[in-house]
């Protein structure tokens, strides 16, 4: 949901009586709380509480987290670990996988190929919509998951990364 | 860039300040670029989607040399006699739910056919809209994904508006049909585009508030809910009644053993049609 709507909703909450205001959209929610304030409290506050994904049927794998509107966080680094560590990207949707734009031509990605944010890694057509995959993280395609052309169920496992 | 439009003289072409001058619309359509000739109006508004072009931006032209179909197909897209059009969209919407578009978007045009000309127009799962088993446009729908998020789409439409007969090549001529060809005279194409950027804009703005409105729509005038279908995937070929759309714009396929199987098919064939001519529009209204 974007910044202007979001604002929208708080000054409706805001400006009514109701303390707290949910709205789903597109499988995401935002909740808006309205802080009553105390007598000892100074003034009142409305505050996002958070945007939730619905309907998250398995843990999301940080390669494909939901990025959070709350305050940010201080990422520590991971220590470095013995073993490699691999990136799992999973399918954002229902499907069927394709590795290339169209029959013959190229595919987007190969094993071996490093690939960074926002690279395509493949299309997943639902209903007639040619989604194309964007890559949220750099690393090496080490296992391709999915054949060409077959269906993929949600957050089924598409590649392995390892991280570079 | 491109070829800006031009015109011959006294031909009746998109005239983007015309067009814009009978637009209603708050965002569809605006920007508006305008081209005589172009590979596929698709990938332009593409280029413009990652550029950062608002929502809305819409990218048409009166002729495209490489329009495209599902999957490599091409989309036959002649000079001056149909509307291909492609509009760029920012739903950022769960991944989860971008099928609704794709179904959705077929829904409009089917709509302001039947209340322009009154023609029988229906839609096809997943989104072609047909008239009497022909045909009329189809939408291709392309999007990006970051994450579990649906960022931006490009809806492609193109309708078949002025083409005769013989403008359809061999191969085409008895699965496909136009305005033209049903009303038995030509219509003016920025009434129909205009109108129709309006109907989408409206199925566009309600679906991101709550789909259920517009699912219940395609219902009321998909050609071939509740009628035999024969359905095509990875499962094979299958002939059933449709009964239903499942989740995930799926099919609910009964078939003659009374059994119910839940389907995602590749494509489907209707093989008898609804009367969904003689149903009323309701839900969604489009501008009157």
């Amino acid at each position: 949901m974007r910044e202007e709507e979001i604002r929208r909703l708080i000054r409706i909450v805001e400006e009514s009586n109701i303390a707290e205001l949910e709205v789903r959209r597109w499988g995401r929610s935002v909740r808006i709380r309205k802080f009553i304030p105390s007598p000892t409290d100074g003034d009142g506050a409305t505050t996002v509480v958070h945007a939730i994904p619905q309907q998250v049927a398995a843990p999301v794998p940080p390669a494909v987290a939901e990025p959070k509107p709350a305050p940010p966080v201080e990422v520590p680094s991971a220590p470095p670990k013995p073993a490699v560590q691999l990136i799992e990207i999973r399918s954002p949707m229902v499907g069927t996988f394709y590795r290339a734009p169209a029959p013959g031509a190229e595919p987007y990605v190969q094993v071996g190929d490093i690939v960074s944010p926002g690279q395509v890694l493949c299309i997943i057509e639902a209903m007639k919509l040619m989604n194309e995959i964007e890559s949220e993280v750099s690393g090496r395609i080490v296992e391709i998951c999915v054949e060409n052309a077959q269906p993929v169920e949600y957050n089924q496992v598409l590649f392995r990364l390892e991280p570079v | 860039m491109f070829d800006r439009l031009s015109n011959s003289p006294g031909e009746a072409y998109l005239d983007p300040d015309l067009i814009l001058s009978r637009l209603r619309t708050r965002r569809f359509g605006q920007p508006l670029y305008a081209f005589d000739s172009l590979g596929s109006t698709n990938q332009v508004c593409w280029r413009l989607a990652l550029d950062g072009y608002p929502e809305g931006t819409t990218v048409i032209a009166e002729e495209q040399t490489r329009g495209r179909g599902r999957r490599g197909r091409t989309w036959h897209s002649p000079r001056g006699l149909g509307l291909w059009f492609s509009v760029l969209l920012r739903p950022y919407g769960h991944a989860r739910h971008s099928w609704l578009l794709s179904l959705a978007m077929s829904l409009p045009v089917a709509a302001t056919v039947r209340k322009l000309y009154g023609l029988p127009a229906g839609v096809k799962w997943p989104n072609d809209v047909w008239i009497r088993k022909r045909k009329v446009a189809g939408v291709l729908v392309e999007g990006s994904v970051s994450g579990p998020s649906f960022t931006q789409a490009v809806v492609g439409v193109g309708i078949n508006v002025n083409h005769r007969r013989e403008h359809f090549p061999p191969e085409l001529r008895d699965h496909a049909t136009s305005i033209r060809l049903e009303l038995e005279h030509p219509v003016d194409r920025i009434e129909l585009l205009v109108e129709t950027l309006s109907a989408m804009e409206q199925v566009y703005f309600q679906l991101v508030r709550d789909e259920a409105p517009v699912l219940e729509e395609w219902r009321r005038l998909c050609t071939h809910l509740g009628k035999r279908v024969q359905v095509m995937g990875q499962f094979g070929t299958r002939i059933g009644t449709f009964l239903d759309l499942g989740p995930d714009g799926s099919i609910v396929l009964s078939d003659s053993t009374g059994r119910t199987d839940l389907l995602r098919p590749d494509d489907l064939l209707p093989l008898e049609e609804s009367p969904c001519c003689s149903r009323s529009m309701s839900g969604i209204r489009t501008s009157s």
